[in-house]
């Protein structure tokens, strides 16, 4: 630091130096934190903008929340753990919808969810007997509702329901997993009562067990942390995408590997005719931009090409993996490393009886192995964040997206649900950011080096 | 040992011509794979996408292609192909410009390439001796005669559809350009400055016939492909010499030694590795239109009322002025200017601008870990010497950091300009809906042009004016570069 003489002041720009530095730090970082927060989250507290899930979620509250409707209270409960039949519950938002009935002004309400289409609930005055989907009116005490699905809803007296000015309002019910509602309680006695075989999982209906430790670290993981993620696993085809994306890349990787190393070989280490000529010839492709080779390269894969009318690979494998294998760029870095092993190696190979294939694959590939890792790490990223060619060598729904698409085709077609929309952000990072922090090394050195990401 | 040796090397000795010949077939066949990719992905599509781009095409064109219309022409085929054809010559290139009498321009324009070529070959002249000196000269004459013909025959046509001021504005940028070359040269100081101020006086008219031209192209030319050009423009300059700064800064701070460099290496690295994909959708929640959105309680908390970010068509400057209003209580409206001028004035739409600081973001990192790569190769012998010379931080870091780290900061320019010209995934991805075009750089115009409007032919045109541009772009830093950068 500055040789200022004085400690004080030398102290002080170290601190601020580190305040700068932690600074920088924590706004690259934010981001990160943010998605991974906002993906633990339920789409009600995605989208009032917190920093953390309510931290109440955690402790398997019993009830979950009341919602204030601009001075009518409503309050909900919580439901148990997912059913088979409601899955679709579990992280979707609902809102309940309360109006004066033009006719005879009294107050309704009904259950829609997040496109407005009216979930069907237990009727107020029989409950267990009928599920509908039309308008309930509301009891002047107020009331429980059993929703018959899983959600149990508390009705504040009429009351609280004189909105100045509007008729109309909606609450939304947060669903949160929690094991201590007991519907399934519930809807074996609607069963029964209705005269029903009861279909649920069997329990008991001794309730003591929700609280056991066990089972609050289950809801922890299998719910509050990874229901999301679930949801996006299943539900938004993610798991199918990223098995897409692992088979893509890891055919792209094999080819790539053999054919550059072929390639940069023969550059490195083979006189032969022309070789400086066809050198250039592929080095003048590295300034071509993507957006002027994806028109020709669609009608070549489509069967449009005239000479090579004979490959139709639209919307198969070999169009996603084939034009990623031989860059040129890896051949430049894998050649410029070849060049530098000593030809006394060649030497004593051939001496040995060894041909150039031979020597290749014995001597030259395990004395590679750093720059070939180099090689392998970028190319696994460019090809895993592949986005505008594979968007192209597809139709619309391919069974071959790969998570770059389908997270992007996602992201375009679901409605805002930010929740799972970092859901499947996290996951399509996770492979490269795992390969980040056990190769970080080489990732760093090799960018340093050459500068360069797919 | 010795004599064994000896014999082995006359053995091979012997085979030589065969073992070459064997070499060159294998390496042809090590390269083959890689040749026959390439080759086909990667060179004959872009001949390929110049024939394209020369029709009406949506996968195949319908009617005959432009090789068959030319034979048909001269005679050689079928006259249904001249009846019924696809091949429209130049007019993908041309309408984009929306010139007026295109034969002219494109005259003009040849004119002006022989008279490039014809200042090359001068160059090449000076040393050249002999026979190959006076090939140079007749090549030099002919095309100095074919540009001033190509130019007579041009100007009839540029006056009567009003396009002389494409000359006007050539002209002016040529004697501005050799008058600065040659400033250096006046005898005295008054000489220079003169000389100077008449170049300047002279860019500054090129500038502004420049603008009429480019006016006139943006009215009658297609103006969604002037705006693309412009965002793009914006986009580049706007991301690039932010991150070269900020990213500088944080390597000079980290490379005084900071104990923990190698975590917040890996910290500011991690924005960049991370699948761009999957960051944009991120920062597409971030930048969320809705009161709630992260950046707009950031701007709460400042006293701003929530922006529409990602989805806001409006560009900055008008923003910027509303926003002093609301801060001063005043009433200033920012102008209506319409054509290029007024798009360059008010600026990139905030929606642009919000995907600019995603990219600071994803860039900073890496910028900052070439930039820790290049300081740590300048030798620590200068520090020590500077120091003992007297000299403080601030002149060490100005008179051996910044000349011995310019390569690094050149190299990270070209490629960051670069980058900025073909991005598309992020821009892509961040996209909405509601922001109609206000994001649509070149690349994804082209992408729209292709895939939505399946217009092939107009979509390889716009492509191949980018790759010019791109690649006009980097002579022209690399010109510069070779002034500036110190390579030791």
């Amino acid at each position: 630091m500055a040789k200022t003489g004085n400690p004080f002041l030398a102290v002080l720009g170290r601190v601020l130096l580190y305040l700068i530095l932690s600074l920088g730090a924590g706004l690259m970082v934010l981001p990160f934190l943010w998605m991974l927060s906002t993906s633990v989250m339920t789409l009600g507290e995605a989208n009032t903008g917190r920093l953390l899930p309510r931290l109440a979620r955690l402790s398997c509250p019993h009830v979950n929340l009341a919602k204030t409707l601009e001075g009518g209270v409503t309050a909900f409960a919580v439901s148990p753990q997912l059913l088979p039949s409601v899955q679709e519950m579990h992280t979707d938002s609902y809102y309940i919808e309360i109006q004066q009935e033009p006719a005879s002004q009294r107050w309704q309400f009904r259950i829609v969810n997040n496109k407005s289409e009216p979930v069907e609930i237990a009727a107020l005055a029989a409950p267990g007997e009928t599920l509908t989907a039309d308008w309930q009116s509301i009891p002047a005490a107020g009331g429980q509702v059993d929703t018959g699905r899983g959600l149990m809803l508390t009705l504040a007296p009429l009351g609280a329901y004189e909105v100045a000015g509007r008729n109309t309002g909606a609450a939304r019910i947060d669903y949160i997993n929690c094991c201590e509602y007991p519907t399934w309680t519930i809807q074996r006695e609607l069963a029964e009562q209705a005269g029903r075989i009861y279909t649920g999982p069997a329990m008991s209906s001794d309730l003591s067990q929700c609280r056991t430790w066990g089972h609050r670290i289950s809801y922890l993981i299998n719910d509050f942390f990874l229901g999301n993620y679930r949801q996006a696993w299943v539900t938004a085809r993610f798991s199918e995408y990223i098995r897409n994306s692992l088979i893509l890349t890891s055919i792209t990787l094999v080819g790539l590997v053999v054919i550059c190393t072929l390639a940069a070989y023969a550059f490195a280490r083979i006189e032969f005719p022309a070789r400086g000529l066809i050198f250039t010839l592929l080095l003048s492709t590295m300034m071509i931009p993507e957006t002027v080779t994806m028109i020709p390269n669609f009608l070549t894969i489509t069967g449009n090409n005239p000479l090579l009318p004979f490959i139709r690979w639209y919307d198969n494998w070999p169009a996603l993996t084939v034009p990623f294998m031989a860059s040129f760029f890896n051949i430049f870095l894998l050649r410029q490393f070849f060049a530098q092993i000593p030809s006394d190696l060649w030497d004593a190979a051939q001496i040995d009886g060894a041909g150039h294939l031979r020597f290749l694959v014995k001597i030259v590939l395990p004395l590679a192995r750093p720059s070939l890792t180099t090689v392998i790490i970028f190319s696994f990223i460019s090809s895993w964040n592949a986005l505008l060619w594979p968007l192209i060598a597809t139709r619309a729904g391919s069974n071959w997206w790969p998570i770059a698409v389908g997270l992007q085709n996602f992201v375009s077609e679901a409605g805002p649900e930010t929740h799972l929309w970092m859901a499947g952000a996290a996951i399509s990072m996770l492979p490269v950011l795992i390969l980040y922090f056990v190769a970080q090394k080489q990732f760093i050195e090799g960018i340093a080096t050459t500068g360069l990401k797919g | 040992m010795a004599d064994r040796l000896i014999h082995l090397s006359q053995r091979y000795a012997l085979r030589r011509p065969r073992r070459k010949l064997q070499d060159a077939l294998t390496a042809y066949l090590f390269l083959l794979p890689s040749f026959l990719i390439i080759v086909v992905f990667g060179l004959w599509p872009v001949l390929y996408s110049l024939y394209v781009s020369l029709h009406k095409w949506n996968i195949r064109p319908r009617g005959s292609q432009c090789i068959a219309y030319w034979f048909a022409k001269i005679g050689l085929g079928p006259q249904t192909a001249v009846e019924r054809t696809d091949c429209l010559g130049l007019a993908n290139y041309t309408t984009l410009f929306g010139w007026r009498d295109t034969s002219a321009v494109l005259k003009m324009l040849l004119a002006l390439l022989s008279g490039v070529a014809a200042y090359r070959l001068w160059l090449w002249l000076g040393p050249a001796q002999g026979k190959r000196r006076s090939a140079l000269q007749i090549a030099f004459y002919v095309l100095i005669g074919l540009g001033v013909v190509l130019l007579g025959w041009s100007i009839p046509g540029l006056i009567a559809s009003g396009e002389w001021t494409y000359l006007i504005s050539l002209g002016l940028l040529a004697a501005a350009w050799l008058i600065w070359q040659r400033a250096p040269r006046a005898v005295s100081n008054a000489g220079l400055g003169l000389r100077i101020v008449a170049a300047c006086a002279l860019l500054g008219g090129a500038a502004s016939f420049f603008f009429i031209d480019l006016g006139r192209m943006w009215e009658l030319g297609d103006e969604a492909f002037f705006q693309s050009i412009l965002r793009t423009i914006f986009y580049s300059a706007g991301t690039v010499p932010v991150q070269l700064t900020l990213s500088l800064i944080l390597a000079y701070i980290l490379f005084q030694g900071v104990k923990a460099r190698g975590f917040f290496r890996t910290v500011y690295f991690l924005s960049y590795i991370a699948p761009t994909v999957a960051t944009a959708v991120v920062f597409k929640r971030i930048f969320s239109l809705r009161d709630t959105g992260l950046m707009n309680q950031f701007v709460g908390f400042l006293g701003i009322s929530p922006l529409k970010w990602l989805q806001e068509t409006q560009p900055i400057a008008p923003l910027l002025v509303d926003l002093v209003n609301g801060v001063l209580g005043t009433r200033w409206v920012w102008p209506q200017i319409s054509g290029p001028l007024g798009a360059l004035l008010s600026g990139p739409s905030l929606a642009l601008v919000s995907i600019m600081v995603y990219n600071w973001w994803v860039y900073i990192g890496y910028d900052t870990v070439i930039y820790l790569a290049g300081l740590g190769s300048v030798p620590h012998d200068l520090y020590e010497a500077a120091s003992i010379d007297g000299a403080d931080k601030w002149i060490a870091f100005r008179y051996i950091t910044i000349p011995l780290l310019s390569p690094t900061i050149f190299f990270l320019a070209v490629m960051g300009t670069i980058g900025t010209f073909k991005a598309f995934n992020s821009i892509w991805v961040m996209y909405e809906q509601s922001a109609r075009d206000a994001v649509d750089t070149t690349s994804i115009l082209i992408f729209r042009t292709f895939r939505s409007n399946g217009q092939f032919g107009e979509a390889t045109a716009m492509a191949f004016i980018l790759f010019g541009i791109i690649l006009a772009l980097s002579e022209v830093q690399r010109r510069v570069g070779e002034k500036l950068v110190f390579y030791g």
